[in-house]
């Protein structure tokens, strides 16, 4: 079910009246109902794959109960990677195998050697890389002693798969979202206002920002041969607003539909387009992601204390899985490569902690060195974007040649002045709310009610406007 | 939370109301025009033009409305040829409403008659064209039910004012539409080898499509005393009822849209008829149904078929599983003509051909 689906319009208010006004005496019940809910949910699209969500399910409750007794190393070793493989199998099959399989008939055959393996025609399941990652994070920190085991089944179940977030994340920690399922949750009038104005700002970056920037997007990218290396600069640009728009925009509508049911979410975007430099874009985009692998993968390798040798493994290493869990293909390790190339150096210089604070705090413009810093920064992304947007390595090259050439001088064949327009009014709406969680949080400040509900009003009328050309969600598919 | 789901309401609410002024503005046929013009739609801006620039032809016609099965199955160049004057106004896709806008354009140039598709399901969905062509309040006029379908009608045409208002603001586009000499049958890809296959197929896929013999309704023909062929049948029973009887699905502002033609059409003492146009499904027939209830008509009107089909058993006739080649469309038409399709009397006039 998509968010932006009519399905999940009437979905949402049926599942939030039976919980608030049908489960809300019985905290067992409401954790029931977002179980059945959250399966609705998924099933939606393939009931079948439901089955891997149970096995998942099942297999890390069980891992969890056993490691809270277990107090045998090797044992308690031997559990967690009962838990690593079975998770990571399933999506090393799903996602990885044709992968692996076309590449190894391909190095065999460079070396003369002939081998006929067929290729599976494997689908995909929506979100597992998502919860996948989720229910690792519970059996590792049970593992590390951080986290207690849950005894309730049925909270765990929900925290698996909790619907708003199932797939395409936030990828949520046990330590942060499973207690909440422990606690009775009352109805807060302040947090659901706030959670469906974060829906109806991530509907807008989705709707109106990601999927008409998609638009062109896709026609530059898929006839990149076609045009002037001015038309492939403004692609990738408005690529690079697509992804933020789409990913940003589906994360925004995940928290604010949990807070509709009484949950927080961690924040998983703070405004990455206005980073001073690749190392706080990094603290600034897919947080939760990015806080996984520093936390169960960076960390445990050594991070950044050893020597130069080891950061610059540790750093390419982070950075490849990291474009390497997005899709089983070489764009995105070379996207990932490409990340870690301009992390680097401010990493081997100390410099990547440099900036922290929201950029021109207090102050309404930023100085010129932040200034020209953020554009360098959104120029090195947009261009690492391409790998990640290409189909393939050789489409890739073949567009950054074209961008590298007399033609970058020409005006753009394409020129889409109304979306160039709505583009300006989201960042400028995105600069003034950028010291918040997302750009409309502080609208209740306005006192007269009449602007604000007016600004609530014609969003939502701009939304529907733009219904009609609904595309998937980029992240659905990895 | 009172005050919460108030403020929810109050908040869609606005929106509706906002939106549904915005969607009541009306479109040019300039703007109509240039948003079917060289798209798979194109049959609206020609029929647009000729209803425009060339009213005469409507005039005494005998004129066609219906989806692409019509588009491709009906050769009015070669009735006009042989002295039947008609106009084929028929527009790709399925949906009774652009049936109804042509009607409501041509109803005062005094054609003969109107001859209307006859589908052999009913129609569930709108047509794609819906929001372009009518304001919702002309729809829910015309028999639109309260339904989903309105609704998404009412957010698709608050899309088209946004276009309609920047194509008015800056005339970005061009409007004059060349006029084609003719158009209508215009698939020249035969099925060749593929046919049988896909005539085996297009039995196994639906059941429901060959339904003429029984006269469009689904008749008792399979003797089941299982206990589980009567439960589907219960349950299909209740999916038709929600289906065809209620506004849950667009099967009944379908129906209506049909009845507004047929309004207009007394009122103005126009003939108006249906017509069956078969699909490769047809050309075998008795093949037993599976259904075991019955079901009524949709429409109060005379539908014209052919009792088989069988002639049309061959490839050269057939572009795909739905329809008629180049070849299949003459013969079709000719077999038209020879069935009495058109009365003699009242259709052979002494027009010029185009």
């Amino acid at each position: 079910m998509l968010f932006n689906s009519i399905d999940f319009a009437l979905f949402l208010p049926i599942v939030f009246i039976l919980y608030w006004f049908v489960a809300n005496k019985n905290l067992k019940l409401q954790n029931a109902l977002i179980v059945g809910a959250s399966y609705l949910f998924y099933g939606w699209w393939d009931w079948r794959f439901l089955f891997l969500i149970l096995f998942s399910t099942f297999v890390d409750y069980a891992v969890g109960r056993k490691l809270k007794t277990e107090t045998k190393d090797t044992k308690r070793k031997i559990l967690l990677w009962t838990s690593i493989i079975a998770n990571l199998g399933f999506l090393g099959f799903f996602k990885y195998y044709n992968f692996f399989l076309d590449n190894f008939i391909s190095a065999f055959s460079f070396f003369g050697m002939e081998i006929k393996v067929n290729s599976l025609n494997i689908i995909l399941p929506v979100g597992i890389s998502f919860y996948t990652f989720q229910t690792l994070s519970y059996t590792i920190d049970v593992y590390r002693r951080k986290l207690e085991p849950t005894k309730d089944f049925i909270a765990f179940s929900a925290f698996v798969s909790f619907f708003p977030q199932l797939v395409a994340g936030p990828i949520e920690r046990a330590s942060n979202l499973l207690p909440q399922f422990y606690k009775k949750r009352t109805f807060d009038y302040s947090k659901a206002v706030d959670g469906v104005r974060q829906i109806l700002w991530g509907l807008f970056k989705k709707i109106v920002i990601a999927d008409q920037c998609a638009e062109y997007a896709n026609s530059i990218f898929n006839n990149s041969a076609d045009y002037s290396g001015s038309t492939l600069v403004l692609g990738a640009v408005l690529f690079g607003f697509q992804i933020y728009g789409d990913f940003s925009g589906y994360s925004d509508i995940a928290i604010g539909t949990s807070r509709l049911f009484g949950f927080d979410l961690k924040q998983n975007f703070a405004f990455p387009y206005f980073s001073r430099d690749i190392a706080e874009f990094w603290r600034r985009w897919h947080i939760s992601l990015s806080t996984w692998f520093r936390d169960y993968l960076y960390i445990p390798l050594g991070g950044s204390r050893g020597g130069t040798w080891m950061k610059v493994r540790n750093t390419f290493m982070i950075f490849i899985v990291s474009g390497f869990w997005h899709g089983a293909n070489w764009t995105f390790i070379v996207w990932g490569a490409l990340n870690a190339i301009y992390f680097l150096p401010l990493l081997l210089t100390k410099n990547n902690r440099n900036n922290l604070e929201t950029v021109a705090k207090g102050k309404i413009f930023p100085s010129i060195k932040e200034f020209s810093s953020i554009i360098l920064t959104f120029g090195l992304t947009v261009f690492a974007w391409i790998f990640f947007r290409a189909n393939n390595l050789e489409h890739a090259i073949v567009y950054i040649s074209g961008i590298f050439s007399k033609s970058i001088i020409s005006s753009p064949e394409i020129l889409p002045i109304q979306n160039l327009l709505i583009l300006t009014i989201f960042i400028i709406t995105e600069w003034i709310g950028r010291e918040n969680e997302y750009a409309l949080q502080k609208i209740w400040a306005i006192k007269w009610n009449g602007v604000r509900w007016s600004i609530y009003i014609a969003i939502a009328l701009i939304i529907a406007i733009n219904i009609g050309n609904e595309q998937d969600f980029i992240y659905f598919q990895f | 939370m009172k005050q919460f789901i108030t403020r929810i309401i109050f908040l869609f609410l606005c929106l509706l109301t906002i939106s549904f002024i915005l969607s009541e503005i009306e479109f040019s046929d300039e703007f109509i025009i240039s948003k079917t013009k060289n798209t798979n739609f194109e049959k609206v801006a020609w029929s647009l033009n000729l209803i425009k620039n060339n009213p005469e032809q409507i005039k005494g016609a005998v004129v066609f409305l219906g989806p692409s099965l019509f588009l491709t199955g009906i050769n009015d160049s070669l009735l006009n040829l042989k002295g039947i004057k008609t106009v084929n106004l028929a527009i790709n896709h399925v949906g009774n409403e652009t049936m109804l806008f042509i009607v409501s354009r041509i109803k005062d140039l005094a054609p003969q008659e109107i001859v209307l598709y006859k589908s052999s399901n009913p129609i569930l969905h709108s047509h794609k064209l819906s929001p372009l062509l009518f304001k919702p309040s002309e729809l829910y006029h015309s028999g639109q039910g309260l339904n989903f379908y309105l609704v998404q009608h009412l957010f698709k045409r608050l899309k088209l004012v946004g276009e309609y208002l920047s194509f008015s603001y800056f005339k970005t586009n061009e409007v004059i539409y060349q006029s084609k000499s003719n158009y209508g049958v215009r698939i020249n890809k035969k099925l060749c080898n593929d046919y049988e296959k896909i005539k085996e197929n297009s039995h196994q896929k639906d059941e429901t499509m060959n339904l003429y013999q029984n006269k469009f309704k689904y008749s008792y023909e399979k003797e089941s005393t299982s206990f589980i062929t009567k439960i589907n049948s219960i349950k299909r029973r209740i999916l038709d009822c929600l289906w065809f009887e209620t506004n849950l699905y667009n099967a009944k502002s379908q129906t209506m849209f049909v009845s507004k033609i047929k309004e207009y059409c007394l009122r103005l003492n126009i003939e108006c008829r249906m017509l069956y146009v078969p699909s490769i499904k047809d050309v075998e027939s008795n093949y037993a149904y599976k259904r075991n209830y019955f079901r009524n008509t949709s429409y109060d009107l005379e539908i014209f078929k052919f009792s088989t089909y069988k002639s049309f058993d061959k490839a050269t006739l057939w572009s795909d599983f739905q329809h008629m080649s180049k070849y299949g469309a003459s013969v079709f038409t000719n077999k038209l003509i020879d069935n009495n399709f058109f009365k003699k009397e009242k259709y052979h006039t002494t027009i010029k051909h185009q």
